[in-house]
């Protein structure tokens, strides 16, 4: 069972569709960047722990941080449904590993298997993501 | 290298009280220190010693001392005084002369319990104890380097068995100790004895030892190597703090020494233990907190990109909220008046939180005090 089947549609929900989802007066604003994504802007919930970062008019990533996933989703249940992916480091911690799966458009971090967050997007290649979206954290030197 | 730019001042301001001493009263200094240790002692004991010592604040009789000859103890060299952590020993080398001279220390290494700490005279053997004892009796934090290798193997469980085996523990320096001291003190309402009587009782204390490491691994995974570069690390799973190589010759001028106005080593050790107690102590309590007051926030994991927000004090702290809660909490307890001008959203969060740990009695008159005053009685 794919434990994210019933939030990958948001990655194809249009800004309008995006804004709705989010609910009240929820709209398109300006942010400084998601990662590498630059000229970005977001329709961002802080209370649910979401963001849809839009870029060129479209949904480029739906970030869903811990308050946005359900319990189904978890560290082990992506890992069975996606496998380990390729492996960055991840801003969450010294620890912490972020799993790219690109080619079904999923990449989430965890630390001592505690998921810190799951990103979602259009499938694509490693390099591509790795490129065009992730941003290396500093190293932990504290 | 800030450790060799600081090498190279501490040999002018040597030169310079060198200089000063000689045209005041001749060639005595020369009879009673041997430069050549002086940068072995300035490494091992801090520029203060060394200044101490070449401005003659460190008395002859002093240094004729040391080291601690078995004939000038009972015991024949082992001091045989119990602290709270242990029996000290010393272990040194003696290196008086017979022929009148007397030359300067030669730090040596006593142990107190497990922990081995480098001194430079008698005074600082003493001062080692008291800050051992202190630590425990007072703040519940013991010295333990080996807990510090234990919690390492414990949270790197992927590294290689080899590489986890080859973690070696390291001398404590004095001005570690006593950065560390400091660094302990600022969260001393919710340490120990005090947090008994702290708001937070009931929880479990998030620091009880910390370690004194040389290098460490990479991160999480089977060919990590040792690496230096990290200064610091909090482990939850053995509520440990511990200090790697990497801060021990540090100068951060981000941390200012409240005495000196001026930045300087002991100062940037403080600020870092103050930064991994952060992690344990602070982050775990008032981290949802933060994420909440702070738009630069989307949540713990990540920054929301608000245009407008502001921004953790450094840009280390733009890393995760977590750092962001330690570089905010080092450099308040560090350079307030600095967090305060580039983040004074965190300075007055941090404020009220450090508040919060008054005793329950002392807040009720807080609380008082402001209720009369605000129906002007």
């Amino acid at each position: 069972m794919n434990p994210l089947a019933d939030l990958a549609g948001l990655r194809e929900l249009s800004v309008q569709e995006a804004a709705d989802y989010v609910g009240g007066d929820a709209r398109p604003k300006a942010i400084s960047q998601y990662g590498s994504l630059r000229d970005v802007q977001a329709i961002t919930s802080k209370e649910r722990g979401l963001q849809f970062v839009i870029q060129d008019g479209k949904v480029r990533l739906v970030y869903l941080g811990t308050a946005a996933l359900p319990p189904v989703v978890s560290n082990e249940s992506l890992t069975e449904a996606y496998g380990t992916g390729e492996t960055l480091r991840s801003r969450q911690g010294r620890r912490a590993k972020l799993h790219v799966a690109a080619d079904h458009g999923v990449a989430w971090s965890e630390q001592d298997g505690e998921l810190g967050f799951v990103e979602l997007f259009a499938p694509t290649t490693f390099d591509r993501y790795r490129d065009e979206i992730y941003k290396e954290p500093p190293s932990f030197r504290q | 290298m800030p450790g060799k730019t600081q090498q190279r001042r501490v040999q002018e301001e040597v030169a310079e009280v060198k200089a000063r001493r000689q045209s005041a009263s001749g060639p005595a200094f020369e009879a009673r220190a041997v430069p050549g240790d002086l940068l072995d002692l300035q490494r091992t004991a801090g520029n203060q010693a060394v200044l101490r010592l070449v401005d003659g604040t460190l008395t002859a009789p002093t240094l004729q001392r040391w080291p601690w000859s078995k004939s000038s103890k009972k015991g024949g060299g082992k001091e045989g005084s119990k602290g709270t952590t242990g029996t000290a020993t010393t272990t040194g080398t003696g290196t008086t002369t017979g022929t009148g001279t007397t030359t300067a220390p030669s730090p040596k290494v006593i142990k107190i319990g497990k922990e081995q700490i480098r001194v430079a005279n008698p005074q600082e053997e003493e001062e080692a104890k008291q800050i051992c004892a202190k630590l425990k009796a007072d703040f519940g934090i013991s010295l333990s380097s080996p807990t510090s290798i234990a919690a390492i193997k414990k949270e790197y469980d992927e590294v290689g068995k080899a590489t986890l085996d080859s973690l070696e523990t390291n001398v404590w320096e004095m001005k570690e100790l006593r950065g560390v001291l400091t660094a302990v003190t600022h969260f001393a309402p919710i340490l120990g004895k005090q947090r008994k009587r702290s708001p937070l009782a009931k929880r479990a204390q998030g620091v009880t030892s910390l370690g004194r490491v040389k290098k460490q691994v990479d991160a999480n995974y089977k060919d990590a190597p040792l690496i230096e570069g990290v200064m610091g690390e909090y482990m939850s799973g053995k509520s440990n703090v511990t200090l790697f190589d990497t801060q021990t010759d540090l100068v951060d001028k981000r941390y200012i020494n409240p005495t000196t106005g001026k930045a300087d080593n002991e100062t940037t050790i403080t600020a870092n233990a103050v930064h991994e107690m952060a992690h344990g102590l602070i982050e775990p309590l008032y981290e949802d907190g933060w994420v909440k007051t702070m738009d630069f926030w989307l949540d713990a994991e990540t920054p929301s990109g608000e245009m407008g927000a502001e921004e953790p004090p450094t840009q280390y702290g733009q890393t995760n909220a977590g750092e962001d809660i330690a570089e905010s909490t080092a450099l308040f307890f560090t350079n307030r008046a600095n967090l305060e001008t580039l983040a004074p959203k965190r300075a007055e969060y941090l404020a009220a939180i450090v508040a919060s740990w008054a005793p329950a009695k002392k807040q009720e008159v807080l609380k008082a005090t402001k209720t009369a005053k605000g129906t002007g009685k």
